[in-house]
């Protein structure tokens, strides 16, 4: 009975949308979430209502979710949408704040793993609905698989063609997928499909700032001014070398939205781009507080590695080693990234054996991405020295892991040179020793940079068969092991 | 052929081995050095007094010394005098005391090149004799970008030589060691603009190898590429592990160029400049995550 009434309802509402009418749609989800319990029922009645700009409506469902919960992420995330479509942005910063300290992970997506395992047990037992899709794929791209979404999308549109909503989502996914010609093409149809719509106008200009060759025609949509138009236009002008029209443009967009670091980052750039180091280091150190504080984890990184870089272009090497030491304390998976820039400050600071130090650090103990290293260790002369030093440190027989970490050291050192068949040598001796996937891994490329194609699939195969590698080198491998993708 | 600034500032930094201290860069603090050390200015008028002898003078050292050698010079060398005009800088200066040597050089000029040379000399020194005011203003703005040589000695001497390369390389200089430059004494301290504007690839400190920093400045090869490709193809493209959101950070290290490197930024007619503009990966994530956070509403 209960399934029966709630796969009506989704018809009905369905039909509603069909026909154009949203407010229907939210009326009749809304009346179906009065009288169910489940919480994905009212997550769907909240977001037809957020759609519907009825804010107030939508969060008695979120409130009703709240109490059925005691709290999760979807209801957060739907609380955060109400709260900055009802302008309340410091509310707004601090929900978005919450839900990443709570479901954040170091790569800076979400974890949303529980409420989609709801969300599809819901839908196996009862039934769907547009609106409830939408909600299923946003969720995707805010774990970080986009590609998960398109497909979900592409219902959705085959349902509702005339609804501009899921063209608009659809469109930020395959952006995010690098789809950016496809992306042009289907928020072109969002625009025609509802002209007034700012936000699919105003992603038309960002995908089509991404084809360089399109620069020129980006027009974003001449809409009351917004944080986001002001920044979409920053970029555009920032691109056509346009500094002064950019800062403008940054700094009314810091002006509107005075919590976000993104016209912070803006104003920094075109310092940056300008040769105005100093005053880049001022602006990025300003997008880096907004950033920590606003729950802009994933840019956190970036942002101090961009203030590590210009403090460096400004011979600033005690301010540039002071954040990049605080960087690597905080995220000590991007060693490498860290290690690379403080071998730069160390060079200024005059300090070669400190910037031998941190490169050979980096490059005996990251897990991946060591190749800047090795190349940094070129860069420096050091490459003699180095393999000099961890011949000398082999031949005194140390423990098999360190003896690990010195080959793979070699490895990364003889790949760097061009001398592939030393690296594989190399790279077997220690994939037998110690076993990880990615040791395997750095088999497969070596021998594959050597011709050595039968055995590069064998260390692939090797590879994937071990639980141990990394979920990125995984993806990146092709399905018939001939090479990385 | 040196200027005799050039000459007195490198005989000061060989004799007395001065170091950047709180007061100010080197050349600032040298010129008021100059301008109170007695030691420092026996040898301007030695110099003055031989007249077109100068050129024969040559105070420099044969080739720049390298690290070891100046921390050996600099632990070496005792402690540089106090004068007591020396050490109070910014206060009013003692009178400069008549000395024998002087007469001395005067009489032997006089009786080589007679007694128009010697009114020329007078009306020179007249010209040269202290003031009551010290000659340059040194900057005491706590906004120094050195540490004190006490508490970092390394960067001290770097930023030692570093300051006077730059003397040494000034051109158009007044062969008047003490002429007061307007740039020198309006610079700020905390950021020389000759280091700051160069790039940084291209510095080379104390005479010693230029500095190799790879994120400073973008590479030839570099800078043609977008981003992404740089990620995903270095030279051993097979070696490098896949491209990850991670990987992209590296994107901050380039200086937002994809076309052409910042060099060849060239102003064109409209005031705006022909270099393309790469959003840097921190407006890239910035951006994606405030994409995100509309993706509800």
């Amino acid at each position: 009975m209960e399934t029966q009434r709630i796969a009506t309802a989704f018809r009905n509402a369905d039909d509603a949308l069909r026909g154009g009418n949203i407010r229907k749609t939210a009326v009749l989800l809304g009346d179906l979430a009065k009288v169910e319990k489940n919480v994905v029922v009212q997550w769907t009645a909240a977001l037809a209502f957020i759609q519907l700009r009825d804010l107030i409506t939508a969060n008695q469902f979120l409130a009703k979710a709240q109490a059925s919960t005691h709290g999760d992420p979807v209801t957060m995330l739907l609380r955060h949408a109400a709260q900055s479509l009802a302008g309340s942005d410091a509310a707004a910063n601090a929900t978005w704040l919450e839900i990443t300290r709570k479901y954040g992970t170091d790569t800076g997506v979400l974890d949303l793993a529980l409420p989609l395992r709801s969300i599809k047990e819901f839908i196996e037992m009862n039934a769907s609905c547009c609106i409830l899709m939408l909600l299923h794929a946003d969720l995707y791209q805010f774990v970080g698989e986009p590609k998960a979404s398109l497909e979900v999308y592409r219902r959705i549109i085959k349902q509702q063609p005339e609804w501009s909503r899921p063209h608009i989502n659809y469109g930020l996914a395959l952006i995010s997928s690098g789809q950016v010609d496809e992306a042009i093409r289907i928020l072109e149809r969002a625009v025609a499909l509802d002209p007034n719509d700012a936000k699919a106008a105003l992603l038309l200009g960002d995908a089509r700032m991404r084809d360089g060759a399109r620069v020129e025609t980006t027009e974003p949509v001449r809409t009351k001014a917004s944080p986001e138009l002001s920044v979409t236009q920053g970029i555009a002008e920032l691109k056509r070398g346009n500094l002064d029209r950019a800062r403008s443009d940054f700094k009314a967009a810091r002006g509107l939205a005075p919590l976000n670091p993104a016209p912070a980052i803006g104003l920094a750039d075109v310092e940056r781009f300008d040769r105005n180091y100093v005053k880049a280091a001022v602006h990025y150190t300003d997008a880096l507080q907004l950033a920590i504080r606003g729950g802009y984890a994933s840019s956190e990184p970036a942002i101090r590695l961009s203030l590590a870089d210009v403090y460096i272009a400004a011979a600033r090497f005690h301010e540039a080693m002071e954040v990049l030491e605080t960087g690597l304390k905080r995220f000590p998976h991007l060693m490498d990234k860290w290690n690379v820039r403080r071998a730069d400050a160390a060079d200024g600071l005059r300090n070669p054996a400190l910037a031998e130090q941190v490169l050979r650090t980096a490059l005996e103990t990251v897990e991946s991405s060591e190749v800047e290293c090795a190349f940094s260790i070129q860069k420096r002369g050091l490459i003699e020295k180095c393999i000099l030093t961890y011949q000398v440190e082999l031949s005194k027989k140390p423990n098999p892991a360190r003896r690990a970490q010195i080959q793979t050291a070699l490895g990364h050192i003889y790949a760097t040179q061009g001398d592939h068949v030393a690296a594989y040598a190399i790279r077997v001796d220690v994939a037998k020793s110690r076993g990880r996937g990615i040791d395997w891994y750095r088999v497969g490329t070596a021998a594959l940079a050597s011709q050595k194609l039968v055995e590069s699939k064998d260390a692939f195969r090797r590879a994937l068969a071990s639980a141990s590698l990394p979920s990125d080198v995984r993806k990146a491998l092709s399905p018939d092991l001939a090479i990385p993708k | 052929m040196t200027s005799l600034q050039e000459r007195l500032c490198t005989w000061v930094q060989v004799n007395h081995l001065y170091q950047p201290t709180q007061n100010g860069p080197l050349n600032v603090y040298l010129r008021h050095h100059v301008a109170h050390c007695l030691h420092c200015q026996h040898e301007i008028e030695a110099i003055q007094i031989l007249g077109t002898a100068v050129t024969k003078l040559d105070f420099s050292v044969p080739t720049a010394p390298d690290d070891a050698s100046w921390a050996r010079l600099s632990a070496a060398l005792p402690q540089r005098e106090f004068h007591p005009a020396t050490d109070e800088i910014g206060l009013v200066t003692t009178p400069r005391p008549v000395n024998l040597r002087n007469v001395a050089y005067g009489a032997m000029a006089c009786a080589f090149a007679g007694v128009a040379f010697g009114a020329i000399y007078f009306q020179t020194s007249r010209g040269e004799a202290p003031v009551g005011t010290p000659q340059v203003a040194v900057n005491t703005s706590p906004n120094v970008n050195v540490k004190a040589p006490a508490e970092k000695e390394d960067t001290a001497l770097a930023f030692t030589r570093e300051q006077a390369k730059q003397v040494v390389n000034l051109e158009n200089t007044s062969s008047d060691p003490f002429a007061k430059s307007a740039a020198v004494s309006e610079q700020t301290v905390a950021l020389p603009l000759a280091v700051a504007k160069r790039a940084v690839s291209e510095k080379s400190v104390g005479g010693q190898k230029p500095l190799i920093v790879a994120s400073a400045t973008p590479q030839a090869f570099n800078a043609t590429v977008s981003d992404a490709a740089m990620e995903v193809s270095p030279p051993v493209s097979a070696d490098q592990l896949p491209p990850t959101p991670r990987m992209a950070l590296r994107t901050s290290a380039v200086p937002l160029q994809n076309v052409a490197p910042m060099d060849s930024a060239m102003t064109n007619h409209q005031g705006t400049t022909s270099a393309s503009y790469m959003p840097s990966a921190a407006m890239e994530l910035t951006e994606s995550q405030n994409r995100l956070r509309s993706l509800l509403q």
